[in-house]
């Protein structure tokens, strides 16, 4: 009975524990798998644009009516497959948004999620508008129209990027904070301590609220760094965009420093309990 | 056999007083150069001591016996100079110059410098986790372990992670569609 007990324990145990992990990697399982198509997508764009350039050239040169068929029928697939990967990109964009390993507010994430969203949309009711029978001049004003709402996305693109990166480091610094809980938690039970061999002394327990203290003002810094970080990517604009968001990065590096150095202050704390004062 | 083509039977020993200024005579000669291409012994030949004077008295000779010695003089020595004799000179006073410069290095000791940088290796510090105390009551306690890895597993992750996602960033794509 007792033997029966353990086997049905242990295998609710394992669907249990195979479920949770399932359901961590989901996400990531599908952000790599539409990143794949997207990278499939983008090469055959790549294929279809090098057919463009020299049905292009052909029209240019020679203005026949073959070479007018032909560049009319290669920038139209051309066009088309630019849309795809369009399409594909902001699907990766919103799969990423979409990973349990980062830390984005929701807010942040619906509002990206829904322009993405939008802009699949238009690009997939415009790219079927794409006929044989364009002419060179109206294809090109159709491109047009894509490159327009496209500079007005980028921004947005950059900022999400930004967002991405910064969820890393939030996500980190939550672990981090866990750890730090319980740490506090183990110390303060220490200090009450009444036993001998488990109490600290008074001048070891001075040290390491000292420590606790530089661990506080680096966090004071790290807040800072990531204020910084999210103050200068409001200067972000069309023409700005690229050189803001790296910037922006920038600062963000500097704010995974200092997380990192708080981890080591923190081992350190550990490290000294560990050692015996006797 | 000699250098200057006289037999040993003809090498004889001065003994006459008539003798006497030949002896001196032929000596210069060598010294001056005449004969130098012998490294035998100065010997006089019999012929040679003929123009004596028979009015001076007849005095002692210098030497009695088989002269056996080399007779050098400094004056000899710079006087006259050929090309062989400037290459003793000159060999003489660069070993002299090296004894020299040898006997001040060794007392002195002021070497010559050696030219070009001079190759310095800085030590590098390496870390060594080397634990000299004694473990607490807490050294094996779960609790502490369970942070300590966490910890570790955090540092690494982090550090290994790029913040940057340079994958997703917008591709290049040709938006320049314009027809001549």
């Amino acid at each position: 009975m007792k033997k029966i007990f353990i086997i049905i324990s242990l295998l609710f145990l394992s669907i249990g524990l195979a479920s949770s992990s399932k359901a961590q990697n989901v996400s990531r399982e599908q952000f790599s798998q539409v990143f794949a198509e997207y990278m499939r997508k983008y090469d055959e764009y790549v294929i279809s644009h090098e057919k463009y350039i020299l049905s292009k050239k052909q029209y240019e040169s020679f203005n026949t009516l073959s070479s007018k068929e032909n560049v009319q029928r290669d920038t139209k697939d051309m066009l088309y497959k630019r849309e795809e990967v369009l399409i594909y990109y902001l699907k990766s964009l919103i799969s990423k948004l979409d990973d349990s390993s980062l830390s984005i507010p929701q807010e942040d994430k619906d509002s990206y999620i829904s322009q993405f969203n939008s802009e699949i949309d238009w690009l997939n009711e415009h790219r079927i508008t794409y006929k044989v029978t364009d002419s060179p001049e109206i294809l090109s004003e159709k491109s047009e129209a894509v490159d327009t709402r496209f500079k007005v996305l980028t921004p947005v693109i950059y900022k999400c990027l930004y967002h991405i990166s910064k969820g890393k480091v939030v996500r980190y610094d939550e672990r981090y904070d866990l750890l730090y809980n319980d740490l506090i938690t183990l110390t303060e039970k220490i200090k009450v301590e009444q036993r001998d061999a488990y109490k600290l002394s008074e001048s070891k327990t001075e040290i390491i609220d000292r420590w606790f203290g530089e661990i506080g003002v680096k966090d004071e810094e790290y807040q800072k760094f990531l204020d910084e970080g999210d103050k200068n990517l409001l200067k972000i604009s069309e023409r700005t965009a690229y050189s803001t968001y790296k910037a922006s990065i920038k600062v963000l590096t500097d704010a995974k420093n200092v997380m990192l150095k708080k981890i080591s202050y923190m081992k350190e704390i550990v490290k000294e309990i560990k050692i015996s004062e006797y | 056999m000699s250098k200057t083509g006289n037999t040993a039977s003809e090498n004889k020993t001065v003994s006459g007083p008539a003798e006497k200024n030949s002896f001196s005579d032929k000596a210069r000669e060598v010294f001056a150069g005449k004969s130098k291409n012998t490294d035998d012994l100065v010997s006089v030949p019999q012929e040679a001591p003929a123009a004596s004077d028979p009015k001076e008295p007849e005095k002692k000779p210098l030497y009695e016996g088989q002269q056996t010695e080399k007779l050098y003089n400094i004056k000899d020595l710079t006087s006259d100079l050929t090309p062989k004799k400037i290459l003793k000179i000159v060999g003489l006073v660069i070993m002299f110059v090296a004894i020299i410069a040898a006997l001040y290095v060794r007392f002195f000791g002021i070497g010559p410098q050696k030219s070009g940088p001079t190759i310095t290796k800085i030590p590098t510090p390496t870390f060594f986790d080397y634990t000299n105390y004694k473990p607490s009551v807490y050294a094996d306690d779960p609790n502490f372990k369970k942070i300590d890895e966490g910890l570790n597993v955090l540092e690494r992750e982090a550090v290994s992670t790029p913040l940057e996602e340079e994958t997703l960033l917008p591709p290049p794509l040709d938006f320049d569609v314009v027809f001549k």
